[in-house]
């Protein structure tokens, strides 16, 4: 990454390293998140998320290689970043002895928010926690009260990142749903960076995703490109009345990659979906056959994700999947 | 220091709204009120005691507010002592523990900032409470005995808030080091005895902190203690252990 790049993006690593006492969290991490966009850090338990985000909060040091956020470095300019940041750990905590209202006053004091800026704001964010009307200490909350105050406080400076750890982890699925669409709602203003194991909040905000499976990077890139590059390809699935006519029809076909048949189904790997939409019915109608079904068949995330965490693992057959060398989803023909 | 008048704020709340708010104060106070009583008392009921046993006679001199006041110092040299080091063990390993301290922390508060906070609230509290307890124990003796020697009684009050303000700022460096309210306090009460340990070397007690653990009887009764050296480097230890705690906690992972 140039220095150029890194200065364009919200968050930059470069080998960044972690080790503990007797295990490397962290191994060599190379990521980019570009400023305005929502970003999932996917990985399974112990893959080295959280490790990554204490780091770029300041509260943990890197063992090697370097990190910045807005351009500034994570040790050095701790002070620089704070000031721009909001940050949601797994498990927050909070003094069980206050209000949530007292919490975001003071939250909000410690970035010098104006008074009259900080009682309007505190009222908003209250409102968005669905705290407003409980005057209950912080240390009589359920675990989703917290969680919802977590995020708040998170929110009280109008942060230009907001790097969120498990965050809808402990909601029930109305919380959810509502921190999801707030997160969603930030997107272009605010540089969201949230690491989850929680496949479908992924796919349901984010727009671009890196995946670390035991402290490296295994795959980076926006979720369609995602998808279509370790997926294998785009597909399409075709249903007609003699799937076996179809099939030798198709065969040739400049657009085609790939073909497969089981029964009545055929699943066609393209170059191109539109070209696919175009062409198949036109070959359909030719043969005089009857088209029951046409429709893009896409592979998941969990799949890629599966794909690729399990090529991480020691032991697996292909090494770690990579941008540079994709892998394909089961199934997938290549 | 970012951050460092809204987390003191917190602090000084924390103190007025949790257990904090009774623990040392409710001591000093209970002290206060009881020390001049158990002067009065004690030889009354030692007598009574005595009188029950057939043979025994035992003659006590008239306890008088000297007594009173050098009874309150020595709860002072050890049980409030011992009361700031097991509450201050918590300062920091307590925010550890709950982890409150993460969410402070990546907001512009800056961890020499965090740590100032609490040594100020630390050694305010000490002063506060020494000062009701103080003022209570006066109180209590003039009206049981009478008003002599309060001069060298307040005198002595602030000799000790010195050496106290040392342990208080000396709990929160413990406190960051250790990350463990359990090993701060063992810490803290090893440094306790040892120090009680020095008072009996002359040359270390007349330049450390030990020459004010041992200075109390002798400022009541109003001899001259050679208390400069001593409460010049308590004072600076006492500096010395904020700025030590900053720098232990700024190398810290959360």
């Amino acid at each position: 990454m140039t220095t150029a790049e890194r200065r364009h993006s919200a968050v930059a690593t470069a080998g960044l390293t972690k080790v503990f006492a007797k295990a490397c969290a962290l191994d060599g991490v190379d990521l980019s998140v570009p400023e305005g966009s929502v970003f999932g850090f996917l990985g399974p338990n112990g893959a080295g998320k959280t490790t990554t985000l204490r780091i770029l909060a300041g509260l943990a040091k890197p063992s090697g290689g370097s990190a910045t956020v807005f351009g500034h470095d994570v040790v050095s300019g701790a002070d620089a970043i704070h000031a721009q940041l909001g940050y949601l750990p797994d498990v927050p905590g909070f003094y069980a002895w206050m209000t949530a209202r007292e919490f975001l006053v003071l939250s909000g004091r410690l970035f010098r928010i104006p008074a009259a800026t900080l009682d309007e704001r505190v009222d908003a964010l209250l409102d968005l926690a669905g705290l407003t009307d409980t005057d209950t200490r912080v240390g009589g909350y359920s675990r989703g009260m917290k969680q919802r105050l977590g995020v708040a406080q998170a929110l009280i400076n109008a942060p230009r990142i907001l790097l969120l750890d498990e965050p809808t982890s402990a909601l029930d699925p109305i919380g959810r749903r509502e921190v999801l669409e707030m997160i969603a709602g930030l997107a272009g203003r605010t540089t969201v960076f949230f690491s989850t194991h929680i496949l479908a909040d992924v796919e349901r905000v984010c727009d671009t995703v890196a995946i670390l499976a035991r402290g490296k990077v295994v795959a980076q890139a926006p979720i369609d490109e995602l998808k279509t590059r370790h997926g294998g390809g785009h597909h399409v699935l075709v249903e007609v009345d003699d799937s076996a006519r179809l099939e030798a029809s198709l065969r040739g076909q400049p657009w085609l990659i790939g073909v497969s048949r089981q029964g009545r189904e055929i699943d066609l790997e393209v170059t191109d979906l539109d070209d696919a939409y175009r062409h198949v019915p036109a070959v359909v109608a030719a043969e005089g056959l009857a088209l029951r079904r046409l429709e893009a068949a896409e592979v998941s995330l969990e799949e890629v994700f599966v794909d690729l965490v399990e090529g991480a693992a020691p032991g697996a057959a292909a090494g770690p999947a990579s941008d540079a060398a994709p892998t394909a989803a089961p199934g997938a023909a290549l | 220091m970012n951050g460092l008048g809204p987390f003191l704020g917190k602090e000084l709340r924390e103190i007025r709204k949790t257990w904090r708010l009774y623990v040392l104060p409710g001591v000093l106070l209970f002290l206060g009120l009881t020390t001049p009583l158990l002067a009065a008392l004690t030889p009354k009921i030692l007598k009574m005691t005595a009188q029950r046993t057939p043979g025994v006679v035992i003659h006590f001199p008239t306890p008088t507010a000297s007594d009173s006041y050098l009874q309150f110092m020595g709860n002072l040299a050890q049980l409030a002592l011992l009361v700031i080091i097991v509450t201050g063990a918590a300062a920091v390993a307590g925010e550890r523990r709950a982890g409150t301290d993460v969410l402070m922390l990546t907001k512009p508060l800056s961890r020499a900032g965090f740590i100032v906070a609490k040594s100020i609230s630390g050694v305010l509290l000490v002063v506060v409470a020494t000062l009701l307890g103080t003022a209570l124990c006066i109180a209590a003796t003039v009206v049981i005995f009478d008003a002599a020697h309060i001069a060298r009684f307040v005198e002595s009050v602030a000799v000790w808030l010195v050496l106290a303000a040392m342990f208080a700022t000396l709990m929160v460096l413990l406190s960051a080091w250790t990350e463990r309210q359990a090993a701060a306090a063992g810490a803290g009460l090893g440094v306790y005895v040892s120090l009680f340990v020095l008072t009996g070397f002359p040359a270390v007690r007349n330049v450390s902190p030990a020459g004010l653990l041992a200075a109390n009887d002798a400022l009541l009764k109003g001899k001259d203690a050679a208390l400069a050296m001593p409460l010049a480097t308590t004072a600076v230890l006492a500096v010395l252990f904020v700025v030590a705690a900053a720098w232990v906690f700024r190398r810290k992972e959360l």
